[in-house]
């Protein structure tokens, strides 16, 4: 008896279904629920989308699992996908209500869809796309990820609800028209509501600024295409009378794809830090201007800040942040042909 | 070898304790700077083991239970009763909370009765089969069973922490407010939940002190871990929001080249071993002052009441509530039997040794 506690009530895995992406919509106050579970079944190809409405996110899923002949498991879930109208409203209930169940696990990936859920899932699940696995494959790091896309787990987006100074991009995707999936940029989360977005290039630097590590980026700069080989990034703080200035200093390591007209190096090595110090500024102008600190700015701040200032680091200190980016190149090679 | 053997024993014991309850209780007491409780309640925890140790020393190879009892019955049984009371308290409060937090990580389906069952009839085994010295050479092969499973989670814990969370360091003129807080006085049963054990040993085992003092080296960063990665990934704001904070944490890891998907598995279980070796420790010390303070029934009638007895109450409590208000209830006898025990013993020590100096002197 003893030993048979660990499957107590087991059920065979042929006996649950196994989503692993999930849309949330948010119409006339009722959740709408979209479940893409793969097929299981000898031909092996597929994907069946389950659908559900309900007064919440867990009534929905309910519902679906009452009409299914297997066991919901969501424990596999690796997408979350949420249409914009319930992004606007708000994450937090749904992340609190994830992280309270341990049914989903806190690695799955949120998403913002740009078009109605409904035409997504039709869009994304033809057959002529491929196997139906594209949505979970396009945010894998090891598969179809890349540097222009944000990638931001459950865990983060509730970091960013309850902390001072964290905030979060996700991604925001639509269906595309040769491939199954586009990316539309991304969209800021202050403490779990959407407030704003950001273009493919704007979210490449917030990953850039964050130090997540990115290899074979390619930046264009007018006179030459670079292919990002690593970078990372140092920073250093002066808080003078409640106006945060922030000196950052970017090495990158590039090596040189294409170059028009002959520029020499110092040109390009010039062009590439005018070209991020002006995409830095305008990006953030924009987060300040919705006080998201999606650059977790304040985190540098924590020692030059009491608890009670740090409470009010997004209204009183943000929108005052200074940012002097110095870009460090190395330009380690320049391919198979020289230049002057 | 038993040196080594009451080494991994205590350390052991403590392991067990440190990754549920107790990175929530000191992220509660405190806003910031969470070394603050951990190295005090750390110091609190050598203090009265190195009294307890002294005392001890004073009588070679003999359990507390006798060496409080060759003297004034009254403050013998002042000292013994509230340990008994202390040490079954906790046994249950240990199995029913372990059983929750075991349906909530990744049992839901099971009944929870079967959970608590579990809890108690394999520690109720490892004391009635193998005395003290199984569970000492026990320890040591859970050690060699966990060490790397153990050692993996905690070292890859660290993949999302933001270091300038550790920031600041010292929090001014608030620094000691935790002290006020009934959540600290809550979080220091991690570190007396383990110690009275180590006056039960002697007559069986003989080890030095310094075997002990090793052990909590090895433990300190264990209690340091399991606060502050909680803290450096999410911040005190969201850590606060959690319920078990450090198993959350080891939720978020993600590692590509890794087979499984949730390594959780790997620390719960190894934990779910420690807190059964933990249960059996205590369960041990409850036999030996029954069978040497009151009556000596055979260990094959008492088991089993022991654990009838547990199971019932631990059925009488209802929810997650409760056991955290047990908990909280559990405190004041809990600084009593850790402050009063060592120096008792300590006191009965020195009296001891003055007399036996004395007779000396006069013959």
């Amino acid at each position: 008896m003893t030993m048979l506690s660990g499957c107590w009530d087991n059920k065979d895995i042929n006996h649950r279904a196994l989503p692993i992406a999930m849309g949330i919509s948010y119409q006339n106050g009722k959740y709408k629920i979209y479940l893409d579970i793969p097929k299981v079944s000898e031909r092996n190809a597929g994907i069946q989308v389950i659908t559900a409405t309900g007064d919440s996110v867990s009534s929905a899923v309910d519902n679906i699992s009452m009409n299914m002949e297997s066991q919901l498991d969501l424990l596999h879930l690796k997408v979350i996908i949420v249409d914009k109208t319930f992004a606007h409203r708000g994450l937090d209930e749904i992340v609190d209500s994830i992280i309270r169940s341990r049914h989903v696990s806190p690695k799955t990936m949120f998403v913002i869809c740009d078009e109605p859920l409904d035409q997504f899932f039709k869009r994304i699940n033809n057959p002529s796309n491929g196997d139906g696995n594209e949505i979970y494959d396009f945010f894998q790091k090891n598969s179809g990820w890349n540097p222009e896309i944000a990638y931001t787990p459950v865990w983060k987006v509730f970091r960013s609800i309850h902390s001072y100074t964290h905030d979060v991009v996700l991604p925001v995707i639509q269906s595309g028209e040769t491939t199954a999936i586009q990316s539309n940029g991304s969209g800021i989360l202050k403490n779990g509501k959407m407030v704003g977005r950001l273009s493919n290039e704007q979210t490449l630097l917030y990953n850039v600024f964050n130090g997540i590590s990115l290899d074979g980026k390619i930046e264009v700069t007018g006179k030459a295409t670079l292919q990002l080989v690593n970078s990372h990034i140092r920073h250093q703080t002066k808080l003078d009378n409640k106006n945060p200035e922030m000196y950052c200093t970017l090495h990158l390591n590039v090596i040189i794809l294409d170059a028009t007209g002959h520029p020499s190096t110092k040109e390009i090595k010039l062009e590439l830090q005018t070209l991020l110090q002006r995409r830095l500024e305008q990006l953030l102008q924009k987060v300040q201007r919705t006080q998201a600190d999606i650059f977790g700015i304040g985190q540098h701040f924590r020692n030059d800040l009491t608890r009670t200032e740090l409470a009010n680091w997004r209204t009183e200190y943000y929108p005052h942040v200074k940012i002097n980016l110095k870009v460090i190149t190395t330009i380690r090679n320049t391919g198979n042909l020289k230049l002057p | 070898m038993s040196n080594l053997q009451v080494s991994t024993t205590y350390i052991l014991t403590h392991l067990g304790l440190i990754f549920f309850l107790y990175p929530s209780d000191v992220i509660d007491s405190t806003n910031e700077a969470q070394w603050l409780p951990v190295l005090t309640g750390f110091v609190f925890h050598l203090l009265i083991i190195f009294v307890y140790l002294k005392g001890l020393r004073y009588f070679q190879g003999e359990s507390i239970v006798n060496i409080l009892l060759r003297k004034n019955k009254i403050v013998a049984w002042a000292v013994l009763l509230p340990m008994l009371l202390y040490l079954s308290w906790i046994m249950i409060i240990a199995v029913r909370s372990f059983s929750e937090v075991i349906s909530i990580a990744f049992l839901s389906n099971t009944p929870i009765w079967i959970l608590i069952l579990l809890l108690l009839l394999v520690p109720g085994f490892m004391t009635l089969h193998g005395k003290i010295g199984g569970l000492l050479r026990l320890s040591i092969m859970f050690s060699c069973l966990f060490v790397i499973p153990i050692v993996f989670v905690l070292a890859t814990s660290f993949q999302n922490v933001d270091w300038h969370y550790l920031f600041p360091l010292w929090p001014g003129p608030r620094a000691l407010h935790f002290l006020t807080h009934p959540s600290f006085y809550k979080s220091l049963f991690a570190y007396s939940g383990g110690f009275l054990l180590l006056g039960f040993l002697p007559s069986y085992t003989v080890y030095k002190p310094k075997a002990v003092f090793w052990g909590s080296l090895v433990i300190l960063p264990s209690y340091l871990i399991a606060v502050y990665v909680p803290v450096l990934t999410l911040g005190e704001e969201s850590a606060r929001q959690l319920q078990f904070p450090y198993l959350f944490i080891v939720d978020t890891i993600s590692i590509n080249w890794l087979m499984f998907d949730r390594i959780n598995v790997f620390l719960l279980l190894s934990l779910v071993a420690f807190c059964m070796f933990f249960i059996a420790a205590t369960m041990f010390q409850i036999l030996e002052i029954v069978r040497l303070g009151i009556k000596d029934i055979s260990p094959n009638f008492l088991v089993p009441i022991l654990i009838t007895y547990s199971l019932i109450i631990c059925l009488f409590i209802p929810d997650w509530k409760t056991v955290d208000l047990l908990f909280q209830w559990n405190t004041p006898l809990r600084l009593y039997v850790a402050c009063v025990t060592p120096v008792v013993v300590l006191v009965i020590g020195w009296l001891h040794a003055r007399k036996l100096k004395r007779e000396l002197n006069s013959t």
